[in-house]
């Protein structure tokens, strides 16, 4: 085991008292902490069997580098597993893609924060979330591995609340995170990751501005049950309308109940992303007139006058998860420009 | 496995098949792992472990790491394990803990620091007949536009001659890299950069990055940031190795300002922008 390198830092051995210390120190999300004395972090390492001083990736604002050895300080600090340590640094690995726009994602006044998709067999061995209750609620180590992503965004990105970091409200995510699974046994689709390119086990990071919940109760029908959620995508606020971003995205995960139905009726998800694509839309007069003036500039208002959410159909991502109750679909939108990122998840 | 519906009953054979091969592995050191009951209805499996031929306690696995090897191995086998109760000796329950618990204790840094930083703000522009100003403006403000449109002639009327080159944020892949190489070019084809407008904050995020663009260039360079987001703008800044960036401070209002206000306010920062671009009319 190499060295190392972080300095020790003296801190009351008191739970109280540490995590006052830790506050004051800026390593703290307001919730107690796991003093990441020298002994946790090596025992993490250890069965990692990474070098600590690995570079996994440089993360904006503060473009420090994110090491093996600070990944595994953060993971024990939030109590997530050493088994997580893969996980977690092909976390770090997609946020990283200049493609996600982490620099801005960690800059803005939007409330967004990373998701985590979960995919393969590890979804088991970590106990990551994807049935009743995955986005919030269900006991495992989705909430405990969410929070070591939080943490190192905190203590090694440098987002900070009120200064790097102007998000006006935030969200309880931007604590413990959005881990959840896809329930890959009653999809009737190949697992979103492998769909993306990475099969086995992976995970997307998603920019999502929260979770909003779409009930539908009457649908006997795939199309109509996909049209109803299709359409509960557009909002108005949503960031997808905002003209200035020239991308967004949303996730749509549905319940396993309705797997069935849609695959009988889809058997290819480009389909139901279609499907989706083309529902999630609104008339354009519904905007206020400056609104629709630079709708019609920049080229968006439909043949039959509608405003669509996304740009194009591939931008509707879409998955099965969520427990047997079924009867609801969970939407995450993006805050737009961050454009999801799946990496594989290697020992 | 988490959800119940899911769950198949777990195989007590499997548990003690596992619960055996995490024995043998312990057992180098002396130590072993009991199955006391695998209850196959909750899938809750309680398991004890043995120091009793352990020479050397400190050679065992420590008991959370011992734990997570034993959860991980298991859950690995029988996904649908419940709970796991482990009887470690070595773990004394709190309440009638004799321990002495030390005062302090010592633990590892979680941060990592961005590098010491350049604190010079770059040249002056000097005088400006003759100069070639570029202005970088944004989609997102419409009082952006009209602060510029004010500047413009202002400018031109000191002898500069001005471009504007507008950002998108959010292209990506070859529409990205083009938009990119644009603003590459238009960098390079002009003596002195004024960059904006931060006033939110990925908005401040890209207006500082494009302008750190041109700074680390050698070319004078100005971001226009509105009052909120002048502390966002510093920082990044200084995360990026250069916290002399030169900032100019606008009013924190200003895109909810009737347009001529706007343009007021704009004539009036005129004078500070010269300053601050270290121009001389």
């Amino acid at each position: 085991m190499a060295v190392l390198q972080s300095p020790a830092v003296d801190v009351p051995a008191d739970q109280e008292d540490f995590d006052a210390c830790a506050r004051e120190r800026g390593w703290s999300d307001g919730l107690p902490l796991i003093p990441p004395t020298a002994e946790r972090v090596e025992g993490y390492l250890q069965q990692w069997g990474v070098d600590p001083a690995e570079i996994i990736a440089a993360l904006p604002p503060s473009n420090a580098p994110v090491t093996a050895e600070k990944l595994a300080i953060n993971a024990v600090m939030a109590g997530a597993p050493a088994s997580a340590l893969p996980l977690l640094r092909a976390a770090v690995e997609a946020v990283a893609d200049p493609r996600y726009e982490l620099h801005a994602l960690n800059a803005t006044t939007g409330s967004v924060t990373t998701a985590l998709i979960v995919n393969g067999e590890q979804r088991h061995a970590l106990g990551i979330p994807f049935g009743a209750g995955c986005l919030g609620g269900a006991d495992g180590r989705g909430v405990a591995i969410g929070r070591a992503l939080q943490l190192v965004m905190r203590n090694v990105a440098g987002q900070r609340i009120g200064v790097t970091s102007q998000s006006t409200f935030g969200q309880p995510a931007r604590t413990v995170g959005i881990v959840f699974g896809e329930w890959e046994e009653r999809s009737p689709w190949a697992p979103l990751a492998e769909r993306r390119g990475v099969p086995g086990d992976a995970v997307t990071a998603f920019g999502t501005m929260g979770t909003v919940n779409i009930c539908e109760t009457m649908a006997t029908d795939a199309d109509t049950l996909l049209q109803f959620i299709g359409r509960s995508l557009a909002y108005h606020g949503a960031n997808g309308y905002l003209l200035q971003l020239s991308f967004a995205e949303v996730v749509v995960a549905l319940n396993p109940v309705w797997a069935p139905m849609i695959g009988k009726a889809y058997p290819d998800p480009a389909d139901v992303q279609q499907l989706l694509w083309e529902s999630a839309s609104i008339p354009v007069t519904e905007w206020p007139r400056q609104y629709q003036d630079l709708y019609e500039q920049h080229g968006r208002i439909t043949s039959d006058g509608r405003v669509r959410l996304a740009r194009r159909p591939e931008d509707v991502i879409v998955m099965f998860a969520g427990g047997l109750g079924g009867l609801h679909a969970a939407a995450l939108h993006s805050w737009g420009t961050t454009m999801a990122q799946t990496r594989p998840v290697r020992p | 496995m988490l959800d119940t519906e899911l769950k198949e009953p777990i195989s007590r054979a499997v548990v003690a098949e596992v619960v055996a091969e995490l024995s043998a592995m312990l057992g180098g050191d002396g130590g072993s792992l009991e199955l006391i009951a695998a209850d196959t209805a909750t899938g809750t499996v309680s398991l004890k472990l043995s120091l009793d031929s352990v020479d050397c306690a400190d050679c065992v696995l420590p008991p959370d790491r011992l734990r997570d090897v034993v959860e991980t191995r298991l859950r690995t086998a029988v996904p649908a394990l419940g709970s796991l109760l482990l009887d470690d000796p070595r773990v004394t329950p709190a309440a009638t803990s004799k321990v002495t618990v030390p005062h302090t204790l010592s633990v590892l840094d979680p941060t990592a620091g961005a590098v010491p930083g350049d604190d010079d703000p770059g040249p002056d522009l000097g005088p400006l007949a003759g100069k070639r100003i570029g202005l970088r403006v944004d989609v997102l403000w419409a009082a952006y536009d009209q602060t510029v449109a004010e500047w413009i002639p202002e400018l031109e009327r000191a002898g500069a001659i001005v471009t504007t080159w507008r950002r998108a944020q959010g292209l990506k892949g070859p529409e990205g890299e083009r938009h990119q190489a644009e603003y590459d070019a238009f960098v390079g084809g002009v003596d002195a950069i004024i960059s904006g407008l931060a006033n939110c904050g990925s908005c401040t995020s890209w207006s500082v990055k494009d302008g750190l663009n041109a700074l680390n260039r050698g070319l004078p360079t100005v971001v226009a940031v509105t009052e909120h987001f002048v502390g966002l703008a510093r920082t990044l800044a200084t995360d990026a190795g250069r916290p002399g960036l030169r900032l100019l401070q606008l009013d924190s209002s200003l895109n909810v300002l009737p347009e001529d206000q706007v343009r007021a306010a704009a004539r009036e920062a005129f004078p500070r922008l010269l300053d601050t671009l270290g121009a001389v009319v």
